[in-house]
């Protein structure tokens, strides 16, 4: 928490040495998020690279004024949704996003129970609408609250708060119906 | 909150994704080349600095501060320059030689503007030591009026 307060205040002061250092704490992290919005690793990871890029370029003056982790899983966001309106055809979730977090697992117990729980969650996921499920994740995954989740979509937070509600038992039937 | 609920934002926080070594290269490539350009082409900066000082409230005051002293010191120059030009100049009676012309109103005005009451004090001694000068013990009064310009 202090290092990021750290990191924060010197990028604000325009020192861009300390870009490296934030990517390497939160690259995990964004990667993760984008690829769970926009179902997609190679797309994922496109966003997280223009994410950074545009943190570097000279002549803007970016300050951040919330948490690093938020202001960086907003920028993501943001990114992933621009991307999502351009490949608003891709819904089906494709086999490059499943091996991805099928990654991370260690060990063949790990992956006989968790894999495929994650699988359910991930193809879970891809069956809410776009919105609903950037509320879920910014919440949960990125733990941002629901006034900046809604400064961020530019909507009201009562708006985020029905995404959200009505997100999660739309999940929670379809993991049900899943393990059924 | 229903224990379902619970279940599955445990599953959202433990997903974990990774980040592959292409994008690891592809960034810090980026990162080292934006540094180098940073360190290579400072004069890029110098504008931005520039206008930063120009436009911070400290250099406003110092140039505000600046400019008052400025022109205090230019308006007691002016007060004193007439007072300095009295004690270096000579009167008019340098260039006058006769008492008359020395207490003419011309030459009195002049002596005034140039070295005030006391250059005009001092050109009515001159004036009288001149007087006394050529002043004989018995004298005609036509003398006297030719003496004084009259003739």
């Amino acid at each position: 928490m202090l290092e990021d307060t750290l990191l924060r205040v010197r990028f604000n002061r325009g020192r861009k040495d300390v870009l490296p250092r934030i990517y390497e704490k939160y690259k995990h992290d964004l990667v993760t998020l984008a690829a769970a919005l926009l179902q997609d690793k190679s797309m994922a990871e496109d966003a997280v690279h223009d994410v950074f890029v545009s943190l570097l370029e000279p002549q803007r003056q970016l300050k951040i004024n919330h948490t690093l982790k938020g202001y960086l899983a907003t920028a993501v966001a943001n990114k992933a949704r621009t991307r999502s309106k351009a490949e608003a055809n891709r819904q089906i979730v494709s086999g490059a996003y499943i091996e991805h977090f099928g990654d991370n697992l260690s060990g063949p117990d790990c992956q006989a129970v968790f894999g495929e729980q994650k699988r359910h969650l991930v193809k879970s996921l891809a069956e809410l609408s776009y919105e609903q499920r950037e509320v879920i994740l910014l919440r949960i995954f990125s733990g941002l609250r629901f006034k900046a989740i809604a400064e961020a979509q530019d909507v009201s937070i009562n708006t985020v708060q029905g995404r959200y509600r009505y997100g999660l038992e739309k999940l929670r039937s379809l993991m049900n119906g899943e393990l059924k | 909150m229903k224990p379902a609920d619970n279940n599955i934002e445990k599953q959202i926080k433990n997903l974990r994704g990774q980040a592959s070594a292409e994008l690891d290269e592809k960034l810090h490539h980026k990162f080292q080349q934006a540094l180098e350009k940073q360190k290579t082409i400072p004069v890029e900066y110098q504008p931005i600095q520039w206008t930063a000082i120009l436009h911070s409230r400290i250099t406003k005051l110092a140039v505000a501060a600046a400019l008052i002293v400025a022109v205090c010191w230019i308006a007691a120059r002016q007060k004193e320059a007439p007072q300095q030009k009295g004690i270096n100049k000579p009167a008019v009676a340098s260039v006058v030689e006769t008492p008359a012309e020395l207490v003419s109103v011309i030459s009195l005005n002049k002596a005034f503007r140039d070295g005030g009451l006391e250059a005009v004090e001092e050109q009515f001694e001159k004036a009288e030591k001149k007087v006394k000068s050529g002043l004989k013990e018995n004298v005609s009064i036509d003398e006297l009026i030719c003496e004084l310009g009259g003739c």
